[in-house]
């Protein structure tokens, strides 16, 4: 089921009506949180990895075109045929054409949030190819028919009890709300279809331009069987998932873990440099790489902005953010969730469908704290709320409201005179009653003006300390 | 415009302008280097104290035996007792030389070896395999982690496949951390290769940490201190 972030307002409605929800959220966030911290007291120079990383980003996302002109020249070298697409649909296009091409049926998938963007899951059913993810979490979200709320833990949102449920009605087995127990299931499905399955599908975590090869992290091994076990390997990249040299790999590797799952390593990193056929005997006949732009030389246009792009998909800033550990992950309508999503979906989508996005955020500044690639988002969020509003996407009552505030708070005379007034017009309700506010409820009360006013308060507090 | 002209036009036309460098400390890096350097440990006997501390941290089993005898007596053990009666290996010597020690011992223990199945074979019989015997090209010290460069297993079958690996290393094949690995290996052959750090693992269930997701459940490093020739 794909949402817009134009929903967010109804998504966040039900999330926030949903304990059980809040409650799973609450529970994965804290663990992530604490395991990230101890794992990083153990890594020297935690901060020097980070402006390291981030300096080998910057050097990428601005010598973009080089970089991904030597990787295509060098992965062509090694037998990797690469595509180029402008959007969701060219990519889905070059997808079905391969899989046509060589009589694709069945399709296994490893956790891929780029395929999540081009809806690539839904494409190939409708085209009559079985296309099933692997990773736990996303066979879970895809029996559920939702997206996933997490960029690392995508069923972050169910409980246990949610999830032997759905086990019962989807694969019909007996109920058992045991993770050992479901997992047994999950694996016994799952394990056949990497046996039979004619194509994988992966995401890719970084490619390397001087080797023309690429890596994916994880840690259940569903995507090693993913490259592997399939005839036909196809990887989906965002074109800004490149860095210069597989030596530099190594500061990635020390900051992805530990801020994504609290490990001091992923289980595995694979490599993969070619087709291995032909060489080895086993694994795809054809390696397939998809550079996808679908939006990202827009994000490239806005010098500061574009450091949007250096994200490594860690997850680290929604664990953090108070906002999202209330809302989750589906409230923002879309693949990208959390403080990076609700800078990404404005310039992805538009600021006319991602005017909410920026400002789901209370700009605590603590995905700023965390980020391993050091991106200023509480920044960025300022920034497109202010392209929102300049570009006319906001309500006229929320304009003619702050124009009225610069107003006032520009003639502070005025100001004081104003800021007076809902303290007076309080006085006219009942004393047990709060100043009506729209939003506001039984359940939630306005706090009562106070009437002498802060200048008031700070006078008489200043001379109470001489 | 095909997709590709387009796309780095559009690149092209977008990165007009920089921000300028990003400000780091001239000596980032030699920070970091320097920082890794003073929690490694000076010799080879340290080096593996801190790699069994990791691989033990990540639920991983460490054996420290003077040869590559001494190491099948483990495999053969763990045989024994879960009355397993297939080995899958992967093309080195060293597997092939450990699993023919093991199959003397007991005849009936069958080898499945990459070099004479198709590939199609190779799926059945290592998926149908619970041991596998397998032989890394480097241990990471930092982070108890194993490097497999495919020129040298010419499979990743068993290591995946199989439900529990033994990885027989000698001593002198560690690093320190994964800076010295990238400046040591060959980076033609890192083209395709796997770090295997532990066990497989999911914690996609409400967190609950649970081995063996797709992958194998158990993970034995055997470092042989006499070299295997």
């Amino acid at each position: 089921m794909h949402t817009s972030p134009l929903q967010t307002k109804e998504l966040i409605k039900d999330a926030l009506r949903n304990s059980d929800v809040r409650a799973a959220v609450d529970k994965a966030t804290d663990s992530s949180i604490l395991s990230r911290q101890k794992i990083i007291d153990q890594i020297p120079y935690w901060e020097n990895l980070r402006s390291k990383a981030h300096s080998i980003k910057k050097d990428v996302i601005e010598n973009l075109d080089k970089y991904l002109v030597e990787f295509e020249e060098n992965c062509t070298k090694n037998g990797i045929e690469v595509h180029w697409a402008r959007n969701a649909d060219e990519a889905q296009k070059i997808i079905l054409d391969i899989a046509e091409k060589n009589n694709v049926k069945k399709v296994v998938k490893s956790k891929s949030l780029t395929t999540e963007e081009i809806h690539l899951n839904d494409f190939l059913i409708k085209n009559g190819i079985e296309a099933l993810e692997t990773d736990l979490g996303e066979y879970i979200v895809q029996l559920n028919d939702q997206i996933p709320s997490h960029l690392i833990i995508p069923a972050m949102h169910l409980s246990r009890k949610d999830i032997g449920k759905l086990f019962v009605k989807k694969l019909g087995v007996k109920y058992t709300e045991e993770p050992v127990e479901l997992l047994k299931i999950a694996r016994k499905i799952l394990r056949e279809k990497f046996l039979s399955a004619d194509m994988g599908i992966t995401g890719v975590n970084f490619a390397f331009a001087s080797t023309g090869s690429f890596c994916i992290v994880e840690n259940e091994a569903n995507a090693h069987n993913t490259l592997s076990l399939p005839r036909i390997q196809i990887a989906v990249m965002g074109l800004e998932k490149i860095i210069p040299d597989v030596k530099q790999l190594p500061y990635f590797l020390k900051l992805l873990p530990p801020s994504a799952t609290g490990q001091k390593s992923s289980t595995y990193v694979n490599f993969v440099g070619g087709p291995s056929r032909a060489k080895f005997g086993e694994g795809p006949e054809q390696v397939h790489i998809i550079l996808l732009d679908n939006g990202r030389t827009k994000v490239l246009k806005d010098e500061k902005l574009r450091e949007t792009l250096f994200c490594i998909r860690c997850g680290a800033c929604l664990n953090v953010c108070p906002v999202y550990q209330q809302i989750g992950g589906h409230a923002y309508g879309w693949v990208y969730m959390g403080p990076i999503g609700a800078t990404l979906i404005p310039q992805y989508l538009g600021e006319a469908e991602g005017k909410y996005s920026p400002f789901l955020s209370s700009l605590c500044g603590a995905c700023a704290d965390v980020c391993p690639v050091k991106i200023d988002l509480p920044n960025h969020l300022l920034t497109l709320r202010n392209r929102i509003v300049e570009s006319g996407n906001t309500k006229s009552i929320d304009r003619i409201g702050f124009k009225i505030w610069s107003l006032l708070a520009s003639r502070p005379k005025l100001y004081r005179l104003a800021s007076s007034i809902p303290a007076m017009l309080q006085r006219l309700l009942p004393k047990e009653k709060s100043f009506p506010i729209p939003g506001y409820n039984k359940e939630r009360k306005f706090a009562r003006f106070d009437s002498k006013g802060f200048r008031k308060q700070f006078y008489d507090l200043s001379k109470k300390k001489k | 415009m095909n997709g590709r002209e387009t796309i780095l036009s559009r690149i092209k036309d977008a990165v007009k302008n920089s921000s300028g460098p990003f400000s780091t400390d001239e000596n980032n890096e030699l920070k970091i280097k320097n920082g890794f350097a003073s929690i490694t440990p000076k010799d080879n006997t340290g080096l593996w104290t801190q790699f069994k501390n990791e691989l033990e941290i990540i639920s991983g089993e460490f054996h420290f035996v003077k040869n590559i005898d001494n190491a099948t007596e483990i495999i053969s053990k763990f045989l024994i007792e879960s009355k397993f009666e297939r080995i899958g290996i992967s093309k080195e010597k060293i597997c092939s030389h450990a699993a023919e020690i093991i199959h003397k011992r007991f005849s009936n223990i069958k080898i499945i070896s990459p070099d004479k199945l198709s590939y199609q074979e190779r799926k059945k019989e290592y998926s149908e395999t619970e041991t596998a015997v397998v032989h890394p090209a480097y241990a990471v010290a930092d982070i108890g982690s194993l490097v497999f460069p495919y020129v040298q297993t010419g499979t990743s079958y068993p290591h995946f496949l199989c439900d529990n690996i033994f990885a027989i290393i000698n001593k002198n094949q560690i690093v320190a951390n994964q800076f010295e690995l990238f400046e040591k290996i060959d980076l033609e052959e890192a083209k395709n290769m796997v770090f295997v750090t532990g066990p497989s693992r999911t914690a996609d269930i409400e967190k609950v940490l649970v081995l063996g997701a797709h992958g194998p459940r158990k993970l034995v490093v055997i470092v042989c201190s006499e070299e295997f020739q």
